[in-house]
């Protein structure tokens, strides 16, 4: 819109008398563009997306400088401060909650993707009926949280799961993997790990497979060796599928609340595993504290901010959208 | 190793590579679909021991015995989680609220996808960008806000308010699905059908949908999956046994202290079974539009 405005201005400031028809063409012509001819496309849906969404960040801003709580009595915004942001940094929960996260996202991330890669190359150079093999690679990342989230409890069961059975062939354990507080998050690391490790996999296989034959030739014409190709010639090439990849597991384990919400059930404090997004429901819809755990979700905020900002940054200067 | 020579002179890094030169060597092959096959049972063993163990008697599950006897199968898991009429009424709204998120979706994903892919005009960019970024967020930052939205529309325990509520999450994903593909398809396609004298809609149902199939199979499948396995947004929105959906038919078999792992196991088996379902399906497409970006062949 900018850009017509731009060319319009000119004729319009030179002279006052003309300026009534130089509206009225603006505005035919504002009329015809493209922007109002598809409007009736995407209009509603982009209001509803814009208020429910981008205005219910900025209203959760507005709630988490209230002193708000209780039951539905609608929140007081006379009254504007800093205070809930005070008391969660002062909050030990909240720290502990924070690093938590922190870890997960991290832990989580870092090893989902160096699986995800090298099984890629490992299918890349050797399985041929690619198709059969991906889709089932693909199907615990189409099974609800909720659902994995019972497996795995049953699974991580002290007596009877299995396993601590499947240790117990080889002499080891049992392990209490829910109760121990020092265990509980790496066994749910692993479980988000099974997950989504299929899909990473299959993100890095349609990279290398974009990737032609010819490169893979010319190196070994050179005498370079396979270790050597893919370090240096074939991993690079996949820096945009690398850095999507790790984006959406990033977005995958912030909203791991889920997860965690099925397994230890409605509003009790998962013990070692309590990250951000548990302890800020718990607040709201538990406790009504709804300033105190809108701050706790700005925070949270700030966090996907961090991870999810360069990249749409970096995509945008690539000119990939 | 078989090819190498002279072990002592090369380091480990050497070594390997050689080996991992030989292209023939039947020992790497091995070793590779070890791994593989390795990496196959960590994903699959779960599930298929899952759904063997909803097969089973209680007794079973509290044995120490690892794999079940022919003996141990019963189907009486399913009977007992069927029988119950709330659990019944979880399943129906789960298909009732998935099914019509879908076509909610489906229908503004198309109309705004095509309006993004063959209209130009200054600012949809950044549309595209608003549109993508929400995707990128923790659901459960706008949770506070969207809750007293919804409840001060009235929309708190209907229905209609949790396929609303699935569908401001799901058509960003579904628009930008569907954008690619109608980008697939040649502009001189419905350029000619213009000629013709057909309006936008017309060329909508008799080039872009048709065409644009595939697209609409995955974006279809991934809303409709979605809304099957959302806890969070029932969670909040749902308050009476009427409208709750199946995530929660779970919670009927967990009092405070004590689950009754038999039927949990079958209950979660029957929920997750339309995803597979669909999964076996939609597979075909999901994994062409994962692995091209977009529309291939048709």
């Amino acid at each position: 819109m900018a850009g017509s405005q731009d060319t319009v201005a000119g004729p319009g400031a030179s002279g006052g008398h003309a300026t009534g028809t130089d509206r009225r063409e603006r505005l035919r012509r504002f009329w015809k563009s493209d922007f109002v001819r598809s409007s009736p496309f995407w209009l509603i849906p982009f209001l509803l997306m814009g208020l429910a969404v981008y205005g219910g960040i900025i209203w959760n801003f507005l709630i988490s400088l209230t002193d708000y709580e209780g039951f539905l009595q609608p929140p007081d915004y006379s009254n504007l401060d800093f205070e809930m942001y005070a008391q969660a940094l002062a909050d030990p929960a909240v720290f502990s909650t924070g690093r938590n996260t922190f870890v997960l996202l991290v832990a989580f991330t870092t090893i989902t993707l160096i699986l995800g890669i090298f099984l890629a190359i490992l299918i890349d150079s050797d399985i041929r009926q690619k198709n059969t093999v991906q889709t089932i690679y693909l199907l615990p990342f189409a099974l609800s949280f909720v659902v994995t989230a019972q497996f795995w409890l049953w699974m991580y069961n002290f007596q009877n799961g299995l396993v601590n059975t499947v240790l117990g062939l080889f002499g080891l354990g049992p392990y209490n993997w829910i109760g121990n507080p020092e265990l509980v998050l790496g066994a749910i690391i692993f479980a988000l790990i099974w997950q989504f490790s299929g899909y990473c996999m299959v993100v890095f296989l349609a990279g290398l497979q974009s990737i032609p034959n010819d490169q893979f030739e010319a190196a070994k014409v050179d005498g370079a060796s396979i270790i050597k190709t893919y370090w240096r010639v074939i991993i690079p090439q996949l820096k945009s599928a690398s850095v999507s990849a790790a984006v959406v597991l990033m977005i995958f384990a912030l909203k791991i609340f889920t997860f965690l919400y099925a397994m230890f059930g409605t509003y009790r404090p998962p013990k070692g595993t309590d990250v951000l997004a548990t302890l800020m429901v718990r607040e709201a819809f538990n406790l009504q504290n709804w300033a105190y755990a809108a701050a706790i979700a700005t925070i949270l905020l700030a966090m996907g901010l961090a991870v999810v900002a360069p990249y749409l940054y970096y995509q945008y200067r690539a000119r990939a959208l | 190793m078989a090819t190498n020579t002279d072990p002592e002179s090369r380091n480990i890094a050497q070594r390997i590579d050689a080996w991992l030169d030989d292209d023939m060597s039947p020992r790497r092959a091995l070793v590779v679909y070890l791994v593989l096959g390795l990496y196959f049972a960590f994903l699959l063993l779960p599930v298929v021991y899952m759904v063997l163990v909803s097969f089973t008697s209680q007794e079973f599950l509290f044995s120490s015995e690892l794999l079940p006897s022919l003996g141990d199968l019963t189907l009486y898991n399913y009977e007992a989680v069927l029988s119950r009429g709330d659990f019944r009424t979880y399943f129906v709204n789960s298909m009732i609220v998935a099914t019509s998120t879908t076509l909610l979706v489906l229908t503004v994903g198309i109309l705004a996808g095509y309006s993004m892919s063959r209209f130009e005009y200054p600012g949809r960019g950044a549309l595209l960008y608003a549109f993508l970024s929400t995707q990128m967020l923790p659901l459960v930052l706008i949770l506070i806000p969207f809750y007293l939205l919804m409840n001060s529309l009235n929309l708190v325990d209907s229905l209609f308010g949790i396929i609303i509520a699935h569908a401001v999450i799901g058509i960003p994903l579904g628009t930008w699905l569907l954008k690619g593909y109608i980008d697939d398809i040649p502009e001189s396609l419905d350029e000619a059908a213009k000629m013709d004298g057909c309006s936008h809609l017309s060329i909508l149902r008799r080039v872009i949908v048709p065409l644009a199939m595939p697209g609409i199979a995955v974006s279809g499948f991934y809303t409709f999956i979605l809304s099957w396995n959302d806890y969070l947004l029932v969670s909040m929105l749902s308050q009476t046994a009427a409208t709750r959906t199946l995530p929660f038919g779970l919670q009927l078999f967990q009092a405070q202290n004590t689950v009754a792992w038999n039927l949990l196991i079958a209950a979660a088996v029957i929920t997750m079974a339309p995803v597979i379902l669909l999964f076996a399906v939609a597979q075909r497409w999901v994994v062409e539009g994962l692995a091209s970006g977009g529309m291939k062949g048709n």
